[in-house]
């Protein structure tokens, strides 16, 4: 019997879809050598893997608090 | 153009860490699954972003980069045109300059910031690009600095023995200083010439 996932693992689990979608990202623009691709990588992709960085980061803030 | 396969690999393994990490979240109950979390949400991300942003901006410095907006394609042209008085053509034929960076090795400075300065104008030019009207007659912000050209050719033997580098006591001082420009009228001044493309030959032999 799997125990209910805790705060701080759902949270986890949202960075690590927000950090998959920053590596979709970045393969996508390394497929083509085009300004805009170097424009989606420094604003889209970067959003990505930050939002993920902060949300795990946040996480680890509210370890023990209510979990 | 493949990305470098350091890049890949880490590409891969910060994936797999993402996957295991959102599919089983419950690992870093354990010690060893926080260790996992934090190298797979912080270390390694922050390894991706630096090693994508290094390939981008190697990749911002090749021709296909430059070329790939319709206004520089005629620029590209020019590299082939078949006259060895035409600057670019006579330094992009003879690999002078790196086939794959003609470019940005010419159209950057070699000061200490010349890259940087290099890029922000880049940025500044996509945004006139996509948002604006690209002028009919694209020109340098200012003259061609003496140094872009004397960053090889100073010191040059063959440099050294045209008559015209020193023709007077001062000509070479001149040239080094920027007084006069390599660019001058009756000197190399002959560039681009984008609008006279239709009048002119191209290297057949071009294989790039």
């Amino acid at each position: 019997m799997s125990a209910r996932p805790t705060k701080m693992e759902q949270r986890i689990r949202v960075s690590g879809i927000l950090m998959l979608l920053g590596v979709a990202v970045e393969v996508a623009t390394l497929c083509k050598i085009h300004p805009l691709t170097f424009m989606a990588f420094t604003t889209v992709g970067l959003l990505f893997f930050a939002a993920g960085m902060i949300t795990f980061l946040v996480s680890l803030l509210e370890v023990g608090a209510g979990d | 153009m493949l990305p470098r396969p350091d890049l890949i690999f880490l590409l891969v393994v910060t994936a797999a860490t993402g996957l295991i990490l959102t599919f089983r979240p419950d690992l870093t109950r354990q010690r060893n699954g926080k260790v996992l979390a934090f190298l797979g949400l912080v270390v390694l991300p922050t390894m991706s972003v630096w090693s994508g942003l290094d390939e981008h901006l190697e990749r911002s410095k090749t021709r296909e980069f430059c070329l790939s907006c319709h206004v520089m394609k005629p620029y590209g042209k020019s590299l082939l045109i078949d006259d060895s008085e035409y600057i670019p053509a006579v330094h992009f034929q003879n690999n002078f300059v790196p086939p794959d960076k003609p470019c940005f090795t010419c159209h950057t400075t070699y000061a200490l910031y010349g890259d940087l300065k290099a890029k922000i104008g880049g940025l500044r030019h996509m945004f006139v690009y996509y948002t604006g009207t690209t002028p009919d007659t694209i020109k340098l912000y200012k003259p061609y600095n003496n140094r872009e050209c004397l960053h090889c050719h100073e010191g040059a033997r063959k440099f050294l023995k045209v008559g015209a580098h020193t023709e007077t006591d001062t000509t070479m001082a001149s040239l080094l200083s920027g007084r006069i420009s390599c660019l001058e009228s009756g000197c190399h001044d002959v560039a681009h010439e984008v609008r006279s493309l239709s009048e002119l030959e191209f290297w057949k032999g071009a294989t790039r």
